[in-house]
C-alpha cells in the first residue's frame, strides 16, 4: 500500500480520485437511481404504461422515426459521400462545405422552418402549389426534417473512408474487367462499410432519442404523432408527482429502441476521435463523372437547397416579417422582431444563461474528460476501464432518459453533515447547476475520446522526461502533456459548447422558472403563440453556431471545426 | 473540480432549528397564484394600505406550474405556501379530499351564489371560456353560435383550441363538453381537423394570423387583445359560456391561519375584486361590474357547476385525459 502510494503520489491520487468520484456521483448517480426505480416499479406501473394505447402508438412512432430516418439518410448520404469522396464532381469542396452545415445546426431549427414551409393549413409550399400537398405534421414529416439534418453524418463517414482508401484496390478490380457499379458494390462499399455502420447506428440512436423535432411537429397538428420522448415529457410536465413512475417505464422502452436497436458497442467505443480530419488524403485517381456531371450537381444542389438554403432562408424571411400573413413585400419587412426579442426580458436572460452554461460545461468537461483519459491511458489504477466507460456512457443514453435520472437523483436536496454543525446541502433543483452538470455529463464522451486519442499518439517518455528532470506530476502535466494535447482539447471544448448552447431535450425537463435557456425559450415562443419571435431566436442560434464554427476553423488554421 | 462541486453546494453552519421566536414586524404570507402579474401589481399598494400587518409574498406562475411546484415542495418535506389562488377547481377538490386545505368560509362569501362556495375553497374570480372568430375572415352568417355548432362541417380545417392535456382551463372545458355532448363531440372535431395545441395565447395567435380563423379560448385573452386592435372578436355561445372558477384556499400547513383568513376576506372585498375585473376577469359577486367590453355575469348564461360534477371529474381526471389522448392521436382505434 505504502509503496503504491509513493509511486502514485498523493496529489495525483487526490485529483484522479476526485474525478472518479465526480463521475460516480453525476453519471452513476442519475443512471443508477433510474435503474433502481425501473427495477422497483410494480406491475401496476408497467400495466399502466403498456395498457395505454397512446403509449403503444408512441413506441411504434419512435421505431418508425428511427428506421425511417436511417433509410432516408442512407439513400441520400451514400451517393453524396461517393460524389464528395471518390468522384471528380466540379466545385467539390464548396458543395461539401455547404452540405456539411446541417451537421452543426440543431435539427429543431429545421423543424421550425419546415413548419412555415409545409404546415397543411398555411405552409408556404402548400400555398405555392395549391391545396394541402405537404403535411409536415406527420411521421414522414419528422423523418424528412431529421433525415435532412443527419445526412451529413452518413456522407462524411463514407467520403472520408473513401478518401483514405487505397485506390489501387479499385484499380485492380477495374483492370480485371469490373464495371463501375460492380466496383462500387464489390470493392468500394464493403471497404467503407465499418465507417458507414458506425454512422448508421449513430443516426438510428439519435433519431429514436430526438425530442425537439417530434415535439415541434406534433404540437399544432390536428392529429399529433407522439413518440416516446414526447410522452415522457408529457408525463413529467402534466403530473410531476404521479407521472414519474410512468416516465421511468416509458424510458425503459426508449432505451430498448434507442440503444438496443443500433449496435451498442460502436457507440461505447469512446476511443475514436470525433473531429473530422480535414485535408487531403491518399486518394489519387477519382472516378470521372463524364456526362453525369450535370445530374450529379443537380442532386447535390437539391440536398443543399432542402437541407440548408430553403430552411435558413425561410427563417430569415419569417424573422423579418412584421405580419406573418403579409408575405415578402418590402413594406412588410423590418428588424422590429429583432428589436422586440433582444430588448425583451426573456431573450437576453436566456442567451446569457445558455452562454454561461455551455462555456462552463465545456470547460469542466474538458478538464474532467482529460483526467479520465489520463487515468485510463497512463495509469494502472484498478477500475480505470470502468470509469472511462462510465464517462462515455451518457452520450449513448437518450437525453430524455438521462435528465429523468437527474430529476430522480437531484430534485430533492441531499445533505452531508460533517461534525454535526457543518452541513453541505446539494440542492440542484431549478438551478443552473443541474443544467450545466447535465450538459457536461451528456457530452463528456467528446473530451474523453479526444484526449484519449491525443494521449495514445503521445509517447509517455515526454512526460517521464519532465518528471526525471524534477518536475512534479502537476507541473509535468501543465507544461508538457496538456500543451501537446491542446488541439484535441480545443476541438473537444467546441464539441461540447456547440450542442450545449442550443440543447433542448434535457433542458426542457430540467429548467426552472428562473433558469430559462435558449432552447426552452425558443420552444415556448414557437408553441405558445410567437412564431416570429421563435424565428428570430432560431436565426440567432444558427448564426452563432455557424459563426463560432467558422471562427474556430480560422483560429486553428482549419484543424478544429466540424 | 473540487471547487466546482463545492460551489454547487449550499453550506450551512449551525443548527437547522427554525427561528420560531416571536417575530417582529409584519408577518410574511406566501400566496401561490396564477393571477396575472398586472393584477398583482395593482393589488400590492392596496394591500399595504388595508392589510398593514401582513407582508404578502407572491409566487406567480401558470396554474399547472404552481401546482407542480407546491406538490414538489410538499414531497420534499414542506412548503411556505399559505394561500393558494389558481384556476383549477379539480385540484382544489383533490386537495381538500386529501386534507391539505384548511376549511374556511369567509363571511364575505355569504353573498356569493352557492355553487361558488365550498367549505375548503371559495371562488374569488371567474374566467370564461367562449368562442372567437377573426372578424374579417368569418362573415356574420358563417360564425358559430354555440359549442355544439362547432361540429358543423363548415368549420372543417378552420377551428383551433388550446390543449386540454396541458391547459387546466381547457381541461375543464373538455370535461363540460364531454358531459354535455359525449366523446362524439371530440371525435367529430378531430375528424374535421381541429388543432388543439398550446395555450390560450396560441389559439389567439392562430386566429390573428388567419391560420385558424375560429377558436375556443378565454374571454380575458380576447378582451386584452381587443385593446391593441386585435381582429379576434368573442362570441358568447348560446349553449352557455363555460365558467372556470378561480378558487382561493388556505393550506392546512399554513403557520399564520389568522392572517391567511384576513387575506381571503380581503381578496373578496370590493377593492380587490375591482382589481380582478381590471384584469379582464369577472367577479363572482352578483351585481359586480363586468370587465371592459364584456357583458355582465347574468348575461353569459354560464353553465352551472355542481359539487358532484367537481368530485366526479376530479376523481376521473386521468381517465378522461387518456380517453381524450386516444381520440386525438387515433390510437384508440
Amino acid at each position: 500500500m505504502r509503496v503504491w502510494l509513493e509511486r502514485v503520489g498523493l496529489g495525483r491520487l487526490v485529483v484522479l480520485g476526485l474525478s472518479g468520484l465526480l463521475l460516480l456521483v453525476f453519471v452513476g448517480g442519475p443512471l443508477g437511481v433510474l435503474l433502481i426505480e425501473a427495477i422497483g416499479a410494480g406491475p401496476e406501473v408497467w400495466s399502466g404504461a403498456l395498457g395505454s394505447a397512446v403509449n403503444r402508438q408512441a413506441a411504434v412512432h419512435t421505431l418508425q422515426l428511427a428506421l425511417g430516418t436511417l433509410a432516408f439518410t442512407l439513400v441520400l448520404g451514400v451517393p453524396l459521400g461517393w460524389l464528395f469522396g471518390a468522384s471528380d464532381l466540379p466545385k467539390r469542396d464548396t458543395w461539401r462545405a455547404l452540405c456539411t452545415l446541417p451537421y452543426v445546426i440543431p435539427p429543431y431549427i429545421g423543424a421550425i422552418a419546415w413548419i412555415h414551409l409545409a404546415n397543411p393549413s398555411s405552409g408556404a409550399l402548400n400555398k405555392l402549389f395549391g391545396g394541402q400537398l405537404f403535411n409536415i405534421y406527420s411521421v414522414p414529416g419528422m423523418v424528412w426534417v431529421l433525415g435532412l439534418a443527419f445526412t451529413p453524418f452518413i456522407f462524411m463517414a463514407v467520403a472520408s473512408s473513401l478518401e483514405r482508401m487505397d485506390p489501387t484496390l479499385e484499380e485492380a478490380a477495374r483492370i480485371s474487367g469490373a464495371g463501375p457499379l460492380r466496383v462500387f458494390f464489390g470493392v468500394t462499399l464493403p471497404l467503407s462499410l465499418p465507417a458507414l455502420a458506425s454512422a448508421a447506428s449513430f443516426v438510428t440512436a439519435a433519431s429514436a432519442a430526438s425530442f425537439g423535432v417530434p415535439y415541434l411537429l406534433s404540437t399544432g397538428a390536428a392529429q399529433p404523432r407522439w413518440v416516446l420522448t414526447t410522452r415522457i415529457y408529457q408525463a413529467l410536465d402534466l403530473a410531476p408527482a404521479t407521472g414519474r413512475p410512468l416516465a421511468v417505464a416509458l424510458s425503459v422502452g426508449l432505451l430498448a429502441i434507442g440503444v438496443g436497436l443500433p449496435a451498442l458497442g460502436r457507440l461505447l467505443e469512446g476511443s475514436r476521435s470525433f473531429t473530422t480530419v480535414t485535408g487531403k488524403a491518399a486518394r489519387g485517381g477519382r472516378w470521372s463523372l463524364g456526362a453525369w456531371r450535370i445530374p450529379a450537381q443537380a442532386f447535390v444542389g437539391i440536398y443543399a437547397t432542402m437541407g440548408v438554403v430553403l430552411p435558413l432562408g425561410t427563417l430569415l424571411a419569417t424573422s423579418l416579417m412584421e405580419n406573418l400573413g403579409g408575405g415578402l413585400a418590402l413594406e412588410n419587412l423590418s428588424f422590429d422582431n429583432y428589436v422586440k426579442v433582444l430588448t425583451g426580458d426573456q431573450a437576453p436572460h436566456a442567451l446569457f444563461n445558455s452562454l454561461i452554461l455551455a462555456a462552463g460545461a465545456a470547460s469542466a468537461g474538458v478538464i474532467l474528460g482529460t483526467l479520465v483519459a489520463y487515468l485510463r491511458e497512463r495509469t494502472n489504477t484498478p477500475g480505470r476501464g470502468f470509469l472511462a466507460w462510465l464517462a462515455a456512457l451518457p452520450y449513448a443514453v437518450p437525453g430524455t432518459v438521462l435528465s429523468l435520472g437527474f430529476i430522480l437523483a437531484f430534485s430533492q436536496p441531499i445533505s452531508l453533515i460533517l461534525a454535526e454543525k457543518l452541513r453541505f446541502t446539494l440542492d440542484l433543483k431549478d438551478t443552473l447547476w443541474i443544467l450545466g452538470l447535465a450538459y457536461m455529463v451528456k457530452f463528456l464522451a467528446f473530451p474523453v475520446g479526444n484526449a484519449r486519442s491525443g494521449l495514445l499518439a503521445l509517447h509517455p517518455s515526454l512526460e517521464e522526461a519532465a518528471r526525471m528532470s524534477g518536475a512534479s506530476w502537476g507541473k509535468a502535466l501543465r507544461d508538457v502533456t496538456f500543451p501537446l494535447l491542446r488541439p484535441n482539447l480545443v476541438a473537444a471544448w467546441l464539441l461540447v459548447f456547440l450542442p450545449a448552447f442550443s440543447e433542448i431535450t434535457m433542458s426542457i425537463l430540467l429548467f426552472g422558472p428562473d433558469t430559462p435557456v435558449v432552447g426552452t425559450l425558443l420552444f415556448n415562443l414557437q408553441a405558445y403563440g410567437d412564431p416570429p419571435g421563435a424565428a428570430v431566436l432560431a436565426v440567432l442560434v444558427a448564426a452563432l453556431v455557424l459563426g463560432g464554427n467558422l471562427l474556430a476553423r480560422r483560429l486553428s488554421g482549419g484543424k478544429v471545426g466540424l | 473540480m473540487l471547487i466546482l462541486s463545492l460551489l454547487a453546494c449550499r453550506i450551512e453552519v449551525g443548527n437547522q432549528a427554525q427561528n420560531q421566536g416571536p417575530s417582529e414586524g409584519p408577518v410574511e404570507l406566501w400566496v401561490y397564484t396564477s393571477m396575472y402579474q398586472s393584477v398583482l401589481d395593482e393589488l400590492d399598494p392596496i394591500l399595504l394600505e388595508e392589510l398593514p400587518g401582513v407582508q404578502v409574498k407572491w409566487f406567480q406562475s401558470g396554474s399547472e406550474k404552481v401546482a407542480q411546484r407546491l406538490e414538489a415542495e410538499w414531497a420534499a418535506g414542506g412548503s411556505d405556501a399559505c394561500v393558494l389562488m389558481t384556476s383549477d377547481p379539480f385540484w382544489y377538490q383533490a386537495l381538500s379530499e386529501r386534507g391539505a386545505l384548511r376549511p374556511y368560509v369567509s363571511p364575505k362569501a355569504l353573498a356569493l351564489d352557492r355553487q361558488w362556495v365550498n367549505p375548503s375553497y371559495t371562488t374569488a374570480r371567474l374566467s370564461t371560456m367562449v368562442l372567437a372568430v377573426h372578424k374579417d375572415l368569418v362573415p356574420e352568417e358563417q360564425r358559430p353560435s354555440s359549442f355544439e355548432d362547432l361540429m358543423d362541417p363548415r368549420f372543417e380545417g378552420k377551428l383551433s383550441t388550446p390543449d386540454p392535456l396541458s391547459s387546466g382551463t381547457t381541461f375543464t372545458t373538455m370535461a363540460f363538453l364531454q358531459e354535455a355532448y359525449g366523446w362524439t363531440y371530440f371525435e367529430t372535431l378531430r375528424a374535421q381537423g381541429t388543432v388543439s395545441a398550446g395555450g390560450n395565447s396560441s389559439t389567439l395567435q392562430r386566429i390573428e394570423s388567419s391560420e385558424r380563423p375560429v377558436g375556443v379560448l378565454l374571454l380575458e385573452n380576447l378582451l386584452k387583445a381587443a385593446e391593441s386592435g386585435s381582429p379576434a372578436v368573442p362570441i358568447f355561445p348560446s349553449d352557455g359560456a363555460i365558467a372556470i372558477p378561480g378558487p382561493i384556499a388556505i393550506t392546512s400547513e399554513c403557520r399564520h391561519p389568522l392572517q391567511a383568513q384576513a387575506f381571503v376576506d380581503w381578496m373578496l372585498s370590493d377593492r380587490a375584486q375591482g382589481a380582478i375585473v381590471g384584469g379582464y376577469m369577472h367577479s363572482p359577486f352578483p351585481g359586480a361590474a363586468p370587465p371592459t367590453g364584456a357583458p355582465p355575469l347574468g348575461e353569459l348564461r354560464l353553465r352551472p357547476w355542481s359539487a358532484e360534477f367537481t368530485q366526479e371529474t376530479a376523481a376521473q381526471a386521468e381517465a378522461l385525459k387518456e380517453r381524450y389522448a386516444e381520440i386525438v392521436t387515433g390510437a384508440g382505434q
